[in-house]
């Protein structure tokens, strides 16, 4: 019977411990007047299911950064807006769909550069398996906020994703597209060579510029 | 032996000496004060001996581990209520699962797991005493990470294991200056009046 006590005491010190560890540490790590700000925000960002993670880290980042509290507030609350905005315009029209965290802030990100939720939807759609777009559609992002037309960076990051091209490869688009840039190509060229450079085949029935058609051979 | 016995009689009143006493008594006598001699000696036994016996000692000695070995391997009856053992399978999941997810994360490269993906910061800072990282990864600590200037160069670096995803940083020059990554592959206003760098963490083997 004593047994049985040590280890029931054990579970309360145990399991209250790990589940709230992390909205301790966030509490003890926050200022209370910061706290009494943002609080409401977050506690809203829960009952909706939105990245709750990365709006404490923006709180935390605010601090660090010796924000007035009133502008943290300000802050966390659009981007969360955002958050929930994302999140409501990926659900809306599909079956059941797993979206992760990071999936969320990344179509957040993707709708500051102009790219429509339908743009985001219909790239989790084409994923093959289960595993997380977050990488995928930040490199999207980048793409379009390199220059790359949306439809375009779309068509290319959709191929990536159906044929399994391995992220850590996707992930080195941007920087290769920045230094086919730096060379003097237009953004169309720099994005051909940034996918030969990493050896990532063409979407299907795309003409890419300054790439020669099957069969004909440059002179000479 | 009436005789032999008077003459020891007489031997040890000292009317006689040593001498006058028969052969027979006297080898006894000159033995028996041999041996009363060599009682008052200091006697030590040999290295060789010493070792030997402390050899067998050890050997007869059980060390702790081995004494505990025996003791968790010995069969025991344990008497153990179903309340009981449904609590100790509950209690042990409980450490294991839920105990390491309630830790602060302070120090990244203590926490470098299996789906990690060692990722390398690198900052240009000549002349400047510390360069710190921090970021999302780090709950924007401004302690951070510290960033190394191996060769006196000006060149700063170190290398954080980062779970696949994307992350927001910054560098934090001489404890005051924050400066973004030149080289990042992207930076983002931070709706501060600042600017975050990006960095993309994917496995190569990920798809």
């Amino acid at each position: 019977m004593r047994l049985a006590w040590f280890l029931l005491a054990g579970m309360c010190v145990c399991i209250p411990r790990a589940t709230a560890g992390q909205d301790r540490d966030f509490a003890s790590s926050v200022d209370a007047v910061t706290l009494a700000v943002v609080q409401p925000i977050l506690d809203a960002a829960t009952r909706d299911s939105l990245p709750v993670q990365a709006l404490r880290s923006k709180v935390l980042e605010g601090l660090a950064k010796n924000v007035r509290p009133a502008q943290i507030g300000q802050v966390v609350a659009a981007l969360a807006d955002e958050f929930r905005s994302a999140r409501s315009a990926l659900r809306t029209g599909l079956p059941p769909l797993a979206l992760g965290d990071g999936e969320v802030v990344a179509a957040a990100m993707a709708a500051r550069q102009e790219i429509g939720f339908d743009v985001v939807r219909a790239l989790l759609e084409s994923r093959p398996n289960g595993g997380s777009l977050e990488v995928p559609v930040t490199v999207l992002s980048e793409l379009v906020r390199r220059g790359v037309p949306v439809e375009e960076a779309a068509t290319l990051m959709t191929h990536v994703v159906r044929t399994a091209v391995p992220l850590g490869l996707a992930a080195q688009i941007p920087g290769k597209f920045d230094g086919a840039l730096g060379a003097g190509r237009p953004p169309a060229a720099a994005l051909v060579e940034a996918l030969r450079a990493l050896n990532i085949p063409d979407p299907p029935g795309r003409d890419p510029p300054g790439r020669d058609p099957p069969g004909r051979r440059p002179p000479g | 032996m009436k005789k032999d016995d008077d003459q020891l009689d007489e031997y040890l009143s000292g009317d006689i000496p040593l001498e006058e006493l028969p052969d027979g008594l006297r080898l006894e006598e000159e033995r028996l004060r041999g041996l009363i001699q060599s009682l008052g000696e200091d006697v030590r036994a040999p290295l060789a001996l010493r070792d030997a016996v402390m050899r067998e000692v050890a050997e007869i000695l059980v060390p702790l581990w081995r004494r505990l070995a025996d003791w968790s391997l010995r069969p025991r009856t344990i008497r153990l209520t179903p309340a009981a053992g449904a609590l100790a399978v509950a209690a042990s999941a409980a450490a294991f699962f839920l105990w390491p997810g309630s830790m602060p994360m302070t120090d990244p490269a203590a926490i470098a797991g299996a789906d990690q993906v060692v990722t390398r910061f690198v900052f240009a800072a000549e002349g400047a005493s510390s360069v710190h990282l921090t970021g999302d990864f780090v709950s924007w600590s401004r302690e951070g990470i510290e960033l190394e200037d191996l060769r006196s160069t000006g060149i700063w670096i170190t290398d954080v294991p980062l779970a696949p995803g994307v992350y927001q940083y910054t560098f934090i020059v001489n404890g005051t200056e924050w400066r973004p990554d030149p080289r990042a592959v992207s930076q983002v206003d931070d709706g501060f009046g600042q600017v975050n760098s990006v960095v993309i963490v994917s496995a190569e083997s990920e798809a």
